[in-house]
């Protein structure tokens, strides 16, 4: 059962801009094993969507891998020939993205988008009855009239319906979803979340899913890794996670979710995520960090096992059960760092 | 209640599919009476758009010759319709082929990027440096005058404008969400370009060509007048105003009605570029 699909080693994305390099992913691991639902974790500028672009090598340019690997059933994808590459995109791995406005493309119909994932070679009747098929296995009404139609004619939801049918006609082995529901409005996440994970089981599909949406994650993914600035800060089962963080910023993240059965204060982060151009060597939570020691901003903190299956990337992993030493940053304080 | 419904399902139906433009159906329509008149020219007039006759020159419009004759006898009106094949088919010709050059050059440049951009944008730049009209007849005045030799001409300098308007398109088009989909699901880069961005980049393209099928059309009649246009006797519009220039005061509808002619086949050009443009921003959006 726990065999892994996708093995990221040491994954590093750059950027170069004008005012220097942005290190948008810092040496990311993780494996997703077969059938799993693995969520990354973080919020915007962490580097989740790179890291799943740096998966199927879809990192614009001038942004480059700068090292590390990907392995997918054997094969190292960031040292992949783009013709094998290609392969490997279309039955192996599939990545859905995050605005279903944009994703599909303005003047194919649904059909033509669809039938052009199948495998060529079939008759074009039976293409067909597999589009039909898929957009019914999506949940769309009416697939017969839905083959017609255009992007412009759908909604939101229906959209991203479309793109998981896409997605799907090849039955690929891992699904990446980069935030496939932020762009929808809230009644209709729920429904499209729901489906991708019956679909997920009924595909026997591995699925990464990204988000910043703490909620999701708790209901539906068996493992997470919460992301920071580039780096895995947390990474561990669901249940695990969320009943012992032992991260300071997971511990944030979890505490800034609204909660309905518990009559408290929601907790933010004060302070912003850091400059990804310019990195001091120590931990880059640490000037938003409650615990924060000068240790903390005076060496770099390796990802240590701190359980069963749980690792963290914080040198006082013993001490986030107390109270915080002292409080977070103040809203509009600057924090030395 | 029934009812109700048919009809909002109606209202659905056709507010997704894009309605004919007015401009489309009038400019449709002329298109139609001047490829069937030209076509069937023979039928229609019973003189030979050479054949002179010189009991009959320089006849005003009247019953037996609607458009008059000219110095040599010949019937205009006879000559304007065969004059219509020789003229429209130099016009779609001369921007088909530059038409799918450009697109397909210009879409390659914008979409590769790089060593391929800067070898075609530069020849482009090379090309529009230099007046059109210029160039052509400095193209045909080497080549000799003809009818081939005037589409090598014009599609040799008009393939950059199409391969300028869709580069700009591609370049936009390149970085939106659904290319990086396509790529995910492992096409091909040729196919995404060809099958996927081209077809959101080639709007623009196609609405400038009707546009530029007019200029063409003037542009032959251009090269006919000053000599370099097709052979004579044969009747192309512009040779026939070039002709008939010599009898403005005393056979004004020699050089006339070619002229009409060409006009009306600009009109016809540009509202079906207008209806044509309304289509392509029904779908786009």
């Amino acid at each position: 059962m726990n065999e892994p699909i996708l093995t990221v080693d040491n994954l590093r994305v750059e950027i170069p801009t004008r005012r220097g390099v942005v290190h948008a992913v810092r040496g990311v691991s993780f494996t997703v094993n077969r059938g799993e639902t693995f969520a990354l974790v973080g919020e915007s500028g962490s580097g989740k969507t790179m890291t799943c672009r740096a998966i199927v090598g879809l990192i614009h340019p001038p942004g480059k891998i700068a090292g590390g690997s990907v392995v997918f059933q054997g094969q190292d994808l960031v040292r992949l020939p783009v013709r094998d590459l290609e392969r490997v995109r279309g039955s192996g791995v599939v990545m859905v993205f995050q605005d279903p406005m944009t994703a599909l493309n303005p003047v194919l119909t649904v059909e033509q988008q669809i039938t052009e994932t199948l495998s060529r070679g079939e008759p074009p009747l039976f293409q067909r009855d597999r589009a039909i098929e898929l957009l019914r296995q999506v949940g769309i009404p009416d697939p017969e009239r839905r083959l017609g139609s255009y992007a412009h004619q759908l909604s939101g939801g229906q959209r991203q319906r479309v793109m998981l049918a896409i997605a799907l006609a090849r039955q690929p082995a891992l699904l990446l979803a980069d935030e496939p529901t932020t762009a929808l409005d809230v009644t209709i996440q729920a429904q499209i979340l729901r489906l991708m994970l019956t679909l997920q089981k009924e595909f026997g599909m591995a699925l990464i899913l990204v988000t910043h949406d703490l909620g999701v994650v708790y209901q539906s993914v068996d493992r997470v890794a919460v992301m920071y600035a580039g780096q895995i800060v947390e990474l561990a089962a669901t249940a695990e996670l969320f009943a012992r963080p032992r991260h300071p910023y997971t511990i944030g993240l979890i505490g800034s979710v609204p909660s309905a059965d518990r009559n408290r204060l929601l907790t933010p982060i004060f302070g912003m995520p850091p400059d990804m151009i310019d990195f001091g060597r120590g931990c880059p939570f640490a000037p938003r960090c409650a615990w924060a020691t000068e240790e903390c901003v005076d060496r770099e903190i390796p990802l240590a096992a701190v359980g069963a299956e749980h690792w963290s990337r914080c040198i006082h992993v013993d001490r986030l059960d107390s109270a915080p030493p002292r409080p977070a940053a103040s809203p509009g304080g600057v924090s030395g760092g | 209640m029934s009812t109700l419904v048919q009809e909002q399902r109606i209202v659905a139906d056709t507010g997704g599919r894009p309605r004919l433009h007015p401009a489309m159906v009038i400019g449709g329509l002329m298109l139609l009476v001047i490829v069937g008149a030209s076509l069937l020219a023979p039928v229609l007039t019973s003189y030979d758009p050479d054949g002179q006759d010189f009991d009959q020159i320089l006849l005003a419009p009247g019953a037996r010759h609607l458009f008059g004759t000219d110095n040599f006898g010949r019937d205009v009106l006879t000559r304007v319709l065969y004059g219509a094949r020789i003229d429209l088919r130099i016009g779609i010709l001369a921007v088909v082929f530059p038409f799918l050059f450009g697109s397909l050059v210009g879409s390659a440049a914008g979409y590769f990027g790089g060593w391929v951009d800067t070898i075609v944008m530069r020849t482009v730049d090379v090309i529009t440096a230099v007046p059109f009209l210029v160039l052509v007849i400095a193209i045909v005045a080497f080549l000799g005058p003809g009818e081939v030799n005037i589409l090598l001409a014009i599609g040799s300098v008009g393939w950059v404008t199409y391969s300028r308007l869709v580069r700009g398109e591609v370049l936009r088009e390149k970085n939106l969400e659904y290319v990086a989909a396509a790529r995910a699901l492992g096409f091909h880069r040729w196919r995404i370009l060809l099958g996927h961005v081209l077809p959101n980049a080639v709007a623009p393209a196609i609405i400038f060509l009707a546009s530029d099928v007019v200029l063409v059309i003037l542009t032959t009649a251009s090269l006919g007048f000053l000599g370099l246009g097709v052979r004579p006797p044969s009747p192309e519009w512009g040779m026939m105003i070039s002709e008939g220039r010599e009898f403005l005061s005393n056979g004004w509808w020699v050089a006339t009605m070619p002229g009409f002619a060409c006009m009306y086949t600009g009109l016809m050009f540009i509202l079906l570029g207008d209806g044509i443009a309304d289509l392509l921003r029904v779908k786009g959006q």
